[in-house]
């Protein structure tokens, strides 16, 4: 006989409700395209359906989610040696800001993803490191060497 | 916080209300979650319609002993027309073979290895033996094999690694680092191919030189037949990428028999095994999964009729959900635990593969990198080379340090270990894996 289902646990359809427009924030901060990250933050969700009454931590595994998706999706355009788009929404930025988020988005993409999680988005150490699937020795490292390429590239 | 940390969050502060995402319905996960489960299925659908189909051929074969069984005519998905074009000057096997180069592989080469146990001169060492003496991608005359127990899960763990391999060492490469080195084995089991950049030597499977024919500018390759197919890209503006069919031996040596033209953006910076052998050509395993970029051809560039494959073309293997698919359409999820600070590979990773006896190969890292907090952490360290046999039986190796697949084929799997001297000469030992010791 099935079980029945655990009245507490929150549906796929109230996640989606709630966590849609921050995981999209988040992936469009990594990737810059806000298309690209409505479709990775969707597939995410789409992977998480058949697995959803398995998952402990559904909020953690899409966030996860979407930070793995943004570095196979960072990976691939370094592949392809595509130069980066200036990120969605420049044009209404000051110029300074243009210029850090545009260096920003010019950073290997591990160190990108490390800055975007841990400055940025004033994520904690340990929680950048959950996210990233790494010690939290390398999230130090990443972010600190990123913000010395950002330092070097960034006039004052 | 300095000053660049808190400039950094204002900016993104500012950014981040000009982009709102209001949530559509959720029905638009279903949706995916959906399409995500047809392909799944397709997939699915074709490994079962290809096994039967294999299967339903054999047994003809083996009460008609008829000849017209010996191709399947399974069209692939895509296919990327090839080109036949008149041979260049003929190029004999007298007038026709080059000395590498830059490449030598002594005869008698004492060679080091990681492992302390392997033999001690090539002429010592046997080529690979795993698969008997029929060729392995046809069909045997057999109506099938028994099959054994999938488990669920097959867990590569970095903390409790697999048994480690001893490669069976054939000779060594020696040249400088400057030059491109990429491998192919010879699918009829005799050995293996070095591409350089320049030419194509092949090798037999105990590492004595053959002979070597011209190929200007190949960067991938992989052999059927005799017949090296070759990526190569064009120097001039703007970039093309084209695959050339050139004969390793016959009249036609060296030559560009075919061609057939690919999109140079798909194939940059290609990861060891993207290419495969599949019914009607060589099959695409990674970027464009399963499009034929050139249909196999004779040594006169002439379209030659297609070889049999144990199941599909592409290998059933769903690198995001680890789903591994036999050809018989069972499933096993691969697990993989690396180490905290594995390292991605610059080109990311590798397709899974076929190798001997339509064994399915799949090689990855598990081990820490070796600049963790560098560009994609370094180099990965630590291959595990994961075999699974057409019954479901499953070997998981563990290769010494520093050895990596250098290609794979039904011909074998290739092994080589490079290192460079401070004087910028490069070293490339060779070595077979050993058969799969099934577990």
């Amino acid at each position: 006989m099935a079980e029945p289902a655990d009245a507490t646990r929150p549906t796929i359809d109230d996640v989606f409700a709630r966590e849609y427009g921050p995981l999209c924030r988040l992936a469009v901060s990594l990737v810059d395209d806000p298309g690209r990250a409505e479709e990775l933050v969707q597939d995410c969700f789409a992977r998480a359906l058949p697995r959803w009454e398995q998952l402990d931590n559904p909020g953690g595994y899409l966030r996860r989610g979407v930070v793995n998706a943004a570095r196979s999706e960072l990976r691939k355009r370094r592949i392809r040696r595509r130069t980066p788009n200036p990120p969605e929404g420049f044009a209404q930025l000051p110029e300074r800001d243009r210029q850090l988020l545009d260096a920003v988005a010019r950073l290997s993409p591990r160190r990108r993803i490390a800055v975007t999680l841990r400055v940025l988005e004033d994520r904690s150490e340990a929680e950048t490191a959950e996210l990233m699937g790494c010690s939290l020795g390398t999230v130090k490292s990443l972010t600190s060497r990123g913000l010395d390429d950002l330092r070097k590239v960034v006039t004052r | 916080m300095n000053d660049l940390e808190r400039e950094l969050r204002d900016a993104h502060a500012a950014r981040t209300p000009i982009h709102t995402f209001p949530p559509p319905s959720s029905e638009v996960v279903r949706v995916r979650a959906h399409a995500l489960e047809r392909r799944h299925r397709r997939n699915l659908a074709f490994a079962t319609f290809a096994t039967v189909a294999i299967g339903t051929v054999t047994l003809v074969g083996v009460l008609g002993n008829d000849d017209s069984v010996s191709t399947i005519g399974n069209a692939p998905d895509t296919v990327v027309q090839s080109t036949a074009v008149e041979p260049g000057p003929s190029v004999g096997e007298s007038t026709s073979v080059v000395a590498p180069p830059s490449t030598t592989l002594p005869a008698s080469t004492s060679l080091p290895t990681g492992t302390g146990s392997a033999p001690s001169s090539v002429a010592e060492t046997p080529a690979p033996t795993s698969t008997g003496s029929e060729p392995t991608t046809t069909v045997p005359g057999t109506t099938g094999f028994a099959t054994v127990p999938l488990p669920d899960v097959i867990t590569v763990d970095h903390a409790a690694p697999p048994p480690l391999v001893t490669p069976q060492t054939v000779g060594t490469l020696t040249g400088s680092a400057d030059t491109t080195m990429s491998f192919a084995v010879l699918d009829d089991d005799s050995g293996f191919v070095v591409v350089d950049g320049e030419t194509a030597t092949r090798y037999d499977g105990s590492g004595n030189t053959g002979t070597s024919v011209p190929a200007p500018g190949v960067v991938d390759a992989v052999v059927h037949a005799d017949i090296l197919y070759g990526l190569r890209f064009g120097t001039t503006m703007p970039p093309t990428a084209e695959f050339v069919a050139i004969p390793l031996s016959g009249s036609n040596a060296g030559a560009v028999v075919a061609r057939s033209e690919v999109d140079p953006n798909q194939y940059l910076e290609l990861p060891v095994g993207s290419f495969g052998l599949g019914r009607a050509g060589v099959v695409d395993l990674l970027r464009a999964r399963g499009t034929t970029v050139i249909h196999y051809v004779d040594e006169r560039g002439q379209q030659s009729p297609g070889i049999q494959v144990r199941g599909p073309d592409v290998p059933g293997y769903d690198e995001a959900s680890g789903i591994i698919t036999l050809s018989d359409g069972r499933t096993v999820r691969l697990d993989v635990r690396r180490h905290p600070d594995a390292a991605d590979p610059f080109v990311g990773p590798s397709p899974m593969s076929y190798g001997p006896d339509g064994e399915l190969v799949l090689w990855t890292w598990i081990g820490p990198g070796t600049d963790p907090s560098g560009d994609f952490g370094g180099s990965p360290t630590e291959q595990v080379v994961i075999r699974i046999g057409q019954d479901g039986r499953i070997d998981v190796r563990l290769l010494p340090i520093g050895w990596e697949v250098a290609a794979t084929s039904p011909g074998g799997v290739l092994l080589q270990r490079t290192s460079v001297a401070g004087d910028g000469q490069r070293t490339v030992e060779m070595a077979w894996m050993p058969p799969a010791e099934w577990g």
